[in-house]
C-alpha cells in the first residue's frame, strides 16, 4: 500500500504542487516536488507496483532494478536542477511559467521511468517532451523561438511515432504491459517505429539536429535535466519494449551500430568548431549516446551479449547522466559566481566523462570493452576502435569547452550558495560512483590515449595555430539543418505558389455556390407574352389538337 | 409499462415545449425565459438519466405512431442512440448556461432560445429515431431549426452565411430522403438493428444497394463535412458562438456523423457493407476529408474559421472508425463521438469568450491573451491538445482505439499515416495559437475591452461553461477505462454490432 | 340524415341573398354561414366515416333527372378543407375590408364561390357540374375584380374570358356525351362509356378545358395575374380552393367516368405537363418580385404535383399501392390547401401593414411581424415538403410509388422541384431576417390575425403528424371509383 502511494506521488506531487509553483515567488516548491522521487527511489523495493485499472486505459506503475538506478538518477538531477533554479531564476512574470513547465516536465519525466504500461509511458513521455518547449524557449529570443520550434516539431515527430508503434505492440501482444517473452517476434514496422521514435529523443544521427539547438538554448537547469534525465528516457524505452537478449534483429541493430558509430566520430569535428560551450557539450552528448546506441545495437545484433551489454549501459548512463548534468549546471556557476576555483571544479567532471582513470568514466569504458572483448565478434571488436577514437576524442572536447567556460563573461548574483552546494552533492555522487564496484583497477583503460589527446590540446592552446582557428564556428549548432531548412523553404514557396493556383481553380469549381444564382427578381418575361389573345388561341388549339390526336391514336 | 412508452416523448418533449413557450414571451421577461431553458435542461438531463438506467437493464424504451401507411414514427433508445442523447443533453446544458451570459442584453433573445431548444429537440429525436424515416424527418427538421441561429445576427454575412448552409443541408437533406425512399421501396421499413437488417432481406441486387449507399451517404456526408460537401462550416461560421459550439459540437456536424454510424451499422450492417465493398471508399473520403480540413485549418487566420476547418477533420474521424470493419475501430469512432464534442465545444465557448470580452476574432491578435483570460485559455489549451491527441486529454483515446482498429483490421498502413499526419497537422494549426496566448507579451490594448470589474476574467456565465467541458474532456481520457465510463459503453455497443 | 348533402351548397346561396339584403350585418352573416360550413362539413365526414359513400337525388325524380348528390370519402375531406379554408378567409376578410367599401360587395358574391365550390364537390350530375363551374368562374371573375387598381380590373377580365372559353368546351363535351349516351349523371355513365370517337374527343375537350380552369402548363399563364392582383382572402381562396376543385373535377372524370378510356401514355402526357409545371412555376416564382406573385408562381408548381400522382395513380393497378398514393394525392391537396391559403393571407396582412409586398425591402419583418412571419414559415415549410407537414409524406409515397413503378424522372423532378421551393421560400424568409431599411415607419403588431396561422399549423402539425385517419377512411369507404 506504501509502495503504491509513493510510486503515485512521485509523479503527482509535482502536477499538484503546479497550482502553489505558479502562485507568486516560491522557488522552493520544485525542489519539494523532486523528493518524493528521491524518497522512492532509495526506499521501495524490487518489483514494487500499483495497478489502477480506471485510469486512462489501465495505469501499472512500477519499479525495477534498471529503472530504480534511472529513477535515482534523475531524482537526483531534477533536486539539483529545481535548487539552481531558485537561485538563479529572477522573479519575474516568466518565471511562474518556467517553473510551471519545470514540473510539469519533472511529473512526466518521472512517469516514463515508472510507467510499466504503453499509455501510462506514453503520457509521461509526452508531457515531459510538449512542457519541455516552454523551457527551452523561456529566453524569449528569436534563437529561442527557432530552437523551441525544432525542438517541438522533432518531438511531436517522435511521439506520433512512438503512438503508432505502441498501437502495434499492443494490437500483437494484447497488452498494455507486455513483458519480454511477449514482445519477442515483433514484425519490422514494430520494431523500426520505435527505435525511430526514441532516436529523436536520444540525438541519434540523423534526426540529431534539434539537439544542439535546444541545449544552447534553454537555461542551463533545463540543458543540465535535459540532457542527463530526459535524453536518458529514450534508452529506458528501447531497454523495456526491445525484445533484447530474447531475440536477434540484426538488420535494425546494424543500423543503430553504424548511427552510433557515426556519432561518435563526427561529433569530435563539429564539437570542436562550436564557440558556446554548451553546444560542444551538446556535441559530445550526441557522441556519448551514439556509444550507448551502438552498444544496444549490438545488443540487438547479438543477444547472447546482450545482458551484459545492458549492464554496461546503464552504468554508462548514469555516469554520463551525473557528469554531464553537472558540466552544464557548472556553465551557470561559472558564469554566476566571480571566483576563480569554480573553474578549477569544473576539471573534475571533464575527467570523469573524458573517463580518466579512477572516475566513473574510466570504469565505465572499462567495463564496456571488457563485455566487448569477452564477446569476441566482428562488430564487437569494431567498436573496441569506437571506443579508442571516444578516448581521444572526449578530452580533446572537454579541453575545448574549458577553454570556452574560461572566457564566457561572469554576472555574480547573490544566492549562488543555492547552485554551488548541490552541485557538489552531484559532483560526489559522480566521484562515489565507480566504488559501487569492489575493485578500482578495473578502471584503469588506457589512459594513454587520454594523456596524448591532452597534449595535444595543451599544445594547441599555447600556440593556438591560425589555420585551426580559421575553422571555428564553420559548423552552426544544429548542422544539418541549415541546408535542411533552407531547401525546404524553397520547396515551400515553390508549393506554395502552385497551390494557390490549384487553390483558386479549385474553389471557381466548388460546387453550389449558390450566390451564384442571382436571387433577384427580374421582369417576367418567358410565356407571358403568349398571353396575347392570338397566341393564347393557337396555344389552345395546338394543346386540344395534340390532345385528341393522343387520345385517337392510343 | 406506460412510462416505457411516454419517456422518450417526454425526453422531446422537455425541451419542445419550453421552447414554444419561450417563442411567445415578451423580449424582457428574462427572468422566467431563463428558468424555463434551464428548467427544461435539467428535466431533460434527469429523465435522459433515467433513460440510460433502464437501457442498462435491458429496458425497452419505444413510442409508436404512425403517420402513412408504411411510415411510423418511431423512436427508441437502444445503446447507440443513449450515447449520443447523453452527450447532447449534457453539452445543451452547458450551452444554455453559455448562451444566457453570451447573449445578455442583445436582441432578439425569445427568438435565439426558442430555436435553440428546437434544434436541440431536432438533435434528441434524431438521436431516438427508431427507424430511416423517422432519422429522415428529425434530420430536415433540425436543418430548419438551425438555420435561424446561423442568421440570428442579421448582418448580410449573416445571411449569406446561412443561404449556404441551407443550400447545402437542405440539398443534402433532399438527396438522402432519396435515397432513403429507394430503400424503402426495396427493404421495406428500415428498423435499426444492431447488426444490420438488408442481408437477412432476399433478392437485393447489390448494385443498386451500392448506389443508394452512396446517395445516403452523400445526403449524411453533408451534414458530416466530408469533403467536397464541407463548404457550408466554414460559411456558418458567421453564426454566434453558443450556436457554433452546439453546431459543430453536438447537433449538425455531429447528426452527420451519426447518420453515417446508424446507416452502416444498423441499416446495412457493418459485415454487410464490407462484402458489398463499400468500406473501402467511405474510409478514402474520411481519409480525405480528415488531411484536407487540417491544411485548410492551416492557413486560417479567423480563429472560428480555423476552428471550423478543425471540425471538418476531426468528425470524419468518426466516418474513419465507421469505414474500417472491426470492433476496435468501431469503439474508436463512436467514442469520438464523445471526444470531438466535449473538445470541439470548449474551443468554440473558448474563441466566443475571446470576442466578447477584448473583441478577439483573429489568431494574430491573441498574443499574450493567456495572461488576460487565464480560465479560458487554460480550457482552450485542453481542448487544442486534446485535438492534436495528447494524452491524458480524450483525443488519445479516440486515437488510440482507431489506431488499434485499424491494425486489427489489416488497414493500418493508409490509417496511421493518415492519423499521424493529420495530428501533426493539427499540431501545426493549435501550437502556434497556443504559443501566442501564452508566451507573447500582451498588447497594449486589446481590441474591446468589455469586461466587468468582477472578481473573474469575464463573466461567470461565461467562463464556467468551458472549464466545465474542458474538465469533462480531461476526464473522458483519464477515466476511460473506469466502471460506467462512456468507453465501457461503446464497447458494449461495438460488441453487439459484430455477431 | 342524407339531407345533409345540400346543406354545403343550399346554406351559402341563402346567406348570399340575406348578406345583399341586409348589408350593416355582412360580416356577421359571412362568419356565421363559414362557421355553419365547417360543421356541417365535419357532419358529413363523420357520416361518410360512420356509414360509407352518401348519394342523394334532389326533388324525388329518378336518378338522371334530379339533381344528383354524391359524396365519398374524396368528397367529404375535400368539402370539410374548402369549409375550414372558406372560414379562415371570412374572418380574416372581416378585418381585411374593414372601412372599405367594396366589404358589402364582397360578402354576396363571397358566399356565392362557396356554394359553387361545394356544389362542383358534391354533383354527381355533368350538367350540374357545368352548372356549378360557371358560377365558381362568375363568382371568382367578379370578387377578382375587387381588387384594387387597374391590374386588377385587367386581370379580371382576361380571367373572364378564358373561363367562359373554358367553360363552353366543357359545355360542347356533356353536349357529345348526352348525345351519345343519353344520360348525364355520373354513375350511370361510368358503366356505359365505351372506347369510340366521340368519347375520345369528349374526354379531348373536358381535359383540355378543365386544365384551362386549374392552369396546368402551359395554359397557366392567367393564374399570376388574377392570385396577384385579388384581394388577399379571395386570392387564397382561389389558390387553395377554385383551382383545386377543378382539379378534383378533372380526378372524378378520369377515374370515374372515362377509366376504360384511358392509357398509359395519356397519363404520361399529364404527368409531363405537370413536371414542366412543376420546374417552370418554381423558377418563376424564384425570379418573382412580390409576394403574392411569388405565392400564385408557386401554386402552378404545387398543382404540377398532383399532376404527378395522377398520371401514377391513373395506370396503376387496383391494390393496396394505389391506394396509398391515393390517400397521398388527397393529403397533398389538403396540405397545400391549407398552406397556400395560410400564405395568401400573410401575404395580405403584410401587404396591408406595410403598405407593399416587395420581397426586396421586407427587411425586418421578422420583428415588426412575427406571427405573420411564423406563419409564412411554417407554410412555405409545407409548400417545400418538408417535415412535418402533410406534403412531406405525401411527396414521399409519390417518390416511393414513382421509384417501384420505374419512373424515375418523377423521382427527380420532385426532389428539384423541391429544391427549387426551397430557394424561393427560404429567399423570402432570409429577407425577413435581415435588418430593416427603415423607409417604413415601424410597424408593431398590435391583435395578430390568427386565421393564416392556423392554417399553416393545420397543413404542417395536423397534416403532418395526425393524417393516419385519412388513409383508413378512404379505405374503409372507398372513392374515386377506387
Amino acid at each position: 500500500m506504501m509502495n503504491g502511494i509513493l510510486l503515485l506521488a512521485l509523479w503527482l506531487v509535482p502536477l499538484l504542487l503546479v497550482p502553489l509553483a505558479i502562485r507568486g515567488n516560491s522557488g522552493v516548491w520544485p525542489i519539494l516536488a523532486a523528493l518524493p522521487a528521491l524518497v522512492a527511489a532509495l526506499l521501495l523495493p524490487d518489483g514494487a507496483q500499483i495497478e489502477i485499472p480506471w485510469l486512462l486505459l489501465g495505469v501499472q506503475l512500477g519499479l525495477d532494478a534498471q529503472s530504480r538506478i534511472f529513477l535515482l538518477i534523475a531524482a537526483l538531477l531534477w533536486l539539483v536542477a529545481a535548487c539552481y533554479v531558485r537561485a538563479w531564476l529572477v522573479d519575474d512574470r516568466t518565471a511562474r511559467r518556467f517553473r510551471l513547465f519545470f514540473l510539469l516536465a519533472m511529473s512526466g519525466n518521472f512517469g516514463v521511468i515508472v510507467g510499466q504500461d504503453l499509455v501510462s509511458f506514453y503520457l509521461g513521455f509526452s508531457v515531459m517532451g510538449l512542457a519541455t518547449y516552454g523551457l527551452v524557449v523561456h529566453g524569449g529570443q528569436p534563437q529561442q523561438r527557432w530552437a523551441g520550434k525544432v525542438y517541438l516539431a522533432m518531438t511531436l515527430l517522435g511521439e506520433l511515432v512512438l503512438f503508432a508503434a505502441f498501437v502495434l505492440i499492443y494490437q500483437r501482444t494484447g497488452t498494455l504491459a507486455p513483458d519480454m517473452e511477449q514482445l519477442v517476434g515483433g514484425g519490422p514496422w514494430e520494431v523500426g517505429l520505435l527505435i525511430l521514435a526514441f532516436a529523436i529523443k536520444a540525438g541519434v544521427v540523423g534526426v540529431h539536429f534539434w539537439l544542439p539547438l535546444a541545449y544552447v538554448a534553454a537555461p542551463v537547469p533545463a540543458t543540465a535535466v535535459m540532457s542527463g534525465a530526459m535524453s536518458k528516457t529514450a534508452l529506458i524505452g528501447w531497454l523495456r519494449f526491445l525484445p533484447l537478449g530474447q531475440q536477434a534483429i540484426p538488420e535494425w541493430g546494424a543500423g543503430l551500430l553504424i548511427a552510433g558509430s557515426v556519432a561518435v566520430l563526427l561529433v569530435i569535428p563539429a564539437g570542436l568548431v562550436q564557440r558556446d560551450p554548451k553546444a560542444v557539450l551538446a556535441y559530445s552528448s550526441i557522441g556519448k549516446m551514439g556509444l550507448m546506441v551502438a552498444a544496444l545495437g549490438l545488443a540487438l545484433r547479438e543477444p547472447t551479449l546482450a545482458g551484459g551489454l545492458i549492464a554496461v549501459v546503464v552504468l554508462f548512463a548514469a555516469h554520463h547522466s551525473l557528469a554531464k548534468g553537472a558540466l552544464f549546471l557548472g556553465i551557470g556557476l561559472v558564469k554566476n559566481t566571480l571566483s576563480r576555483w569554480t573553474l578549477w571544479l569544473m576539471v573534475l567532471p571533464a575527467l570523469a566523462l573524458a573517463g580518466a582513470p579512477f572516475t566513473s568514466g574510466g570504469l565505465a569504458k572499462a567495463q564496456l570493452s571488457e563485455v566487448l572483448s569477452e564477446g569476441d565478434v566482428l562488430w564487437g571488436n569494431g567498436m573496441l576502435w569506437l571506443l579508442v577514437v571516444a578516448a581521444i576524442g572526449t578530452p580533446l572536447l572537454m579541453a575545448r569547452f574549458l577553454y570556452l567556460l574560461n572566457c564566457v563573461p561572469r554576472n555574480p548574483i547573490a544566492r549562488s550558495r543555492w547552485q554551488l552546494v548541490p552541485w557538489l552533492i552531484l559532483v560526489t555522487m559522480m566521484l562515489l560512483l565507480p566504488l559501487i564496484e569492489d575493485d578500482l583497477s578495473d578502471s584503469l583503460s588506457d589512459p594513454w590515449w587520454l594523456l596524448s589527446a591532452l597534449v595535444v590540446a595543451a599544445v594547441v592552446w599555447w600556440r593556438c595555430p591560425d589555420p585551426l582557428a580559421r575553422w571555428v564556428g564553420a559548423i552552426p549548432p544544429g548542422d544539418v539543418l541549415v541546408p535542411l531548412y533552407c531547401g525546404w523553404q524553397k520547396v515551400v514557396e515553390l508549393v506554395k505558389g502552385r497551390a494557390q493556383v490549384a487553390g483558386n481553380r479549385l474553389s471557381r469549381m466548388s460546387i453550389l455556390k449558390m450566390e451564384r444564382i442571382q436571387l433577384k427578381g427580374g421582369r417576367l418575361r418567358g410565356l407571358l407574352l403568349l398571353a396575347g389573345r392570338a397566341g393564347f388561341g393557337s396555344l389552345w388549339l395546338g394543346v386540344t389538337l395534340i390532345f385528341l390526336l393522343l387520345t385517337v391514336w392510343s | 409499462m406506460m412510462l416505457n412508452q411516454w419517456l422518450p416523448l417526454l425526453i422531446l418533449a422537455s425541451s419542445l415545449v419550453p421552447g414554444l413557450l419561450i417563442f411567445y414571451l415578451s423580449e424582457r421577461r428574462s427572468g422566467l425565459r431563463t428558468w424555463l431553458n434551464m428548467s427544461g435542461a435539467v428535466l431533460k438531463l434527469l429523465l435522459v438519466g433515467v433513460m440510460i438506467w433502464g437501457v442498462f437493464h435491458e429496458q425497452v424504451y419505444e413510442s409508436r405512431w404512425t403517420l402513412a401507411p408504411g411510415l411510423e414514427l418511431v423512436l427508441h433508445a437502444d445503446a447507440l442512440s443513449v450515447l449520443f442523447v447523453t452527450l447532447s443533453t449534457v453539452l445543451w446544458l452547458v450551452t444554455t448556461v453559455y448562451a444566457i451570459g453570451y447573449l445578455e442584453r442583445s436582441p432578439c433573445r425569445s427568438r435565439f432560445f426558442g430555436f435553440f431548444c428546437l434544434c436541440v429537440t431536432a438533435t434528441v429525436g434524431l438521436a431516438l429515431a427508431g427507424n430511416l424515416f423517422t432519422f429522415v424527418l428529425f434530420y430536415e427538421a433540425l436543418t430548419l431549426a438551425t438555420y435561424p441561429l446561423v442568421a440570428h445576427k442579421g448582418t448580410p454575412e449573416a445571411v449569406r452565411g446561412a443561404r449556404t448552409y441551407l443550400a447545402y443541408t437542405l440539398g443534402g437533406g433532399m438527396v438522402l430522403l432519396v435515397g432513403t425512399i429507394w430503400l424503402q421501396t426495396l427493404a421495406g421499413p428500415l428498423e435499426f438493428a444492431q447488426g444490420g437488417i438488408l442481408e437477412s432481406i432476399p433478392g437485393l441486387d447489390p448494385t443498386t444497394l451500392r448506389w443508394i449507399f452512396l446517395l445516403l451517404i452523400v445526403g449524411l456526408g453533408v451534414k458530416a463535412a466530408l469533403v467536397p460537401l464541407h463548404g457550408w462550416l466554414p460559411q456558418a461560421m458567421v453564426a454566434p458562438a453558443p450556436v457554433s459550439a452546439l453546431l459543430h459540437a453536438v447537433a449538425v456536424v455531429k447528426a452527420g456523423a451519426f447518420g453515417i454510424v446508424r446507416v452502416v451499422y444498423d441499416v446495412y450492417g457493418i459485415e454487410f457493407s464490407a462484402s458489398l465493398g463499400l468500406l473501402g471508399p467511405l474510409g478514402a473520403a474520411a481519409a480525405l476529408t480528415i488531411v484536407y480540413g487540417s491544411v485548410r485549418a492551416l492557413s486560417q487566420d479567423n480563429l472560428k474559421t480555423r476552428l471550423a476547418y478543425s471540425t471538418v477533420s476531426q468528425v470524419s474521424y468518426i466516418a474513419l472508425g465507421t469505414a474500417i470493419l472491426g470492433p476496435l475501430a468501431t469503439v474508436g469512432g463512436l467514442v469520438h463521438l464523445v471526444h470531438q464534442g466535449l473538445m470541439k465545444i470548449t474551443l468554440f465557448f473558448a474563441a466566443g469568450n475571446y470576442a466578447e470580452t477584448l473583441g478577439i476574432h483573429r489568431v494574430s491578435e491573441m498574443d499574450g491573451v493567456g495572461r488576460r483570460m487565464p480560465g479560458t485559455t487554460l480550457a482552450f489549451t485542453v481542448g487544442a491538445l486534446g485535438m492534436i491527441g495528447v494524452p491524458p486529454v480524450a483525443g488519445f483515446i479516440s486515437k488510440w482505439f482507431l489506431a488499434l482498429g485499424s491494425v486489427e483490421a489489416g488497414a493500418a498502413a493508409w490509417v496511421i499515416p493518415v492519423l499521424m499526419i493529420s495530428s501533426l497537422l493539427n499540431a501545426l494549426y493549435f501550437l502556434p495559437i497556443l504559443y501566442r496566448a501564452w508566451f507573447k507579451p500582451a498588447p497594449e490594448e486589446w481590441p474591446l475591452d468589455s469586461s466587468a470589474a468582477g472578481p473573474l476574467e469575464t463573466a461567470g456565465a461565461l467562463l464556467w461553461p468551458p472549464v466545465a467541458t474542458a474538465v469533462l474532456a480531461l476526464a473522458a481520457g483519464l477515466l476511460a477505462a473506469a466502471p460506467f465510463s462512456h468507453l465501457e459503453w461503446v464497447q458494449l455497443i461495438a460488441a453487439r454490432e459484430y455477431r | 340524415m342524407t339531407s345533409l348533402l345540400i346543406l354545403p351548397v343550399a346554406l351559402p346561396l341563402l346567406m348570399s341573398l340575406l348578406a345583399l339584403i341586409w348589408p350593416a350585418r355582412v360580416n356577421q352573416i359571412g362568419v356565421a354561414t363559414g362557421l355553419l360550413i365547417v360543421l356541417i362539413g365535419s357532419a358529413i365526414v363523420a357520416l361518410v366515416a360512420g356509414n360509407g359513400v352518401q348519394s342523394q337525388v334532389l326533388g324525388g325524380w329518378q336518378a338522371g333527372l334530379g339533381i344528383a348528390l354524391y359524396a365519398d370519402g374524396l368528397t367529404a375531406v375535400m368539402l370539410l378543407m374548402s369549409a375550414l379554408i372558406g372560414l379562415a378567409a371570412s374572418t380574416f376578410a372581416c378585418r381585411y375590408f374593414a372601412g372599405k367599401p367594396t366589404l358589402v360587395q364582397f360578402w354576396p358574391l363571397w358566399l356565392l364561390l362557396q356554394a359553387a365550390i361545394s356544389a362542383l364537390l358534391l354533383s354527381a350530375d355533368l350538367f350540374n357540374l357545368y352548372v356549378a363551374l360557371e358560377l365558381l368562374g362568375l363568382s371568382a371573375v367578379a370578387l377578382t375584380a375587387l381588387g384594387s387598381g387597374r391590374a386588377a380590373l385587367k386581370a379580371a377580365v382576361d380571367y373572364l374570358l378564358l373561363g367562359l372559353v373554358g367553360s363552353l368546351v366543357f359545355l360542347a363535351a356533356v353536349v357529345l356525351i348526352y348525345a351519345r349516351y343519353g344520360t348525364l349523371d355520373m354513375l350511370l355513365l361510368g358503366a356505359m362509356l365505351q372506347a369510340e370517337p366521340i368519347t375520345w374527343v369528349a374526354l379531348a375537350l373536358f381535359t383540355t378545358s378543365l386544365m384551362l380552369k386549374c392552369a396546368l402548363f402551359p395554359l397557366h399563364f392567367w393564374l399570376p395575374a388574377v392570385h396577384a392582383n385579388a384581394p388577399a382572402p379571395v386570392s387564397a381562396a382561389l389558390s387553395a380552393l377554385v383551382v383545386k376543385v377543378v382539379f378534383y373535377l378533372l380526378l372524378r372524370l378520369w377515374v370515374d367516368l372515362f377509366a376504360p378510356v384511358i392509357t398509359p401514355a395519356l397519363a404520361s402526357v399529364l404527368g409531363v405537363l405537370g413536371a414542366a409545371a412543376i420546374l417552370w412555376g418554381s423558377f418563376c416564382a424564384i425570379r418573382a418580385e412580390r409576394l403574392k406573385l411569388l405565392a400564385a408562381y408557386s401554386t402552378i408548381a404545387q398543382l404540377g404535383y398532383l399532376f404527378l400522382f395522377f398520371s401514377l395513380l391513373v395506370v396503376m393497378p387496383e391494390g393496396a399501392q394505389r391506394q396509398l398514393l391515393y390517400g397521398a394525392l388527397l393529403l397533398f391537396a389538403l396540405t397545400h390547401g391549407f398552406a397556400k391559403s395560410a400564405l395568401f393571407l400573410a401575404a395580405g396582412e403584410v401587404q396591408q401593414r406595410l403598405g407593399h409586398d416587395r420581397i426586396a425591402e421586407l427587411g425586418g419583418f421578422a420583428r415588426a411581424l412575427p406571427t405573420t412571419l411564423f406563419a409564412t414559415a411554417l407554410a412555405g415549410i409545407a409548400l417545400i415538403g418538408l417535415p412535418p407537414s402533410g406534403s412531406f409524406l405525401a411527396k414521399w409515397q409519390l417518390m416511393a410509388q414513382a421509384l417501384s413503378l420505374g419512373h424515375w424522372y418523377v423521382v427527380l423532378v420532385v426532389a428539384l422541384g423541391s429544391l427549387l421551393a426551397c430557394i424561393y421560400l427560404f429567399r423570402l424568409l432570409g429577407c425577413a431576417f435581415s435588418p430593416g431599411l427603415d423607409k417604413a415607419p415601424p410597424v408593431v403588431e398590435r391583435r395578430a390575425q390568427l386565421s393564416p396561422v392556423m392554417m399553416a399549423l393545420i397543413a404542417t402539425i395536423v397534416l403532418g403528424l395526425g393524417s393516419h385517419p385519412l388513409w383508413q377512411l378512404l379505405a374503409d369507404v372507398g372513392g374515386g371509383g377506387v
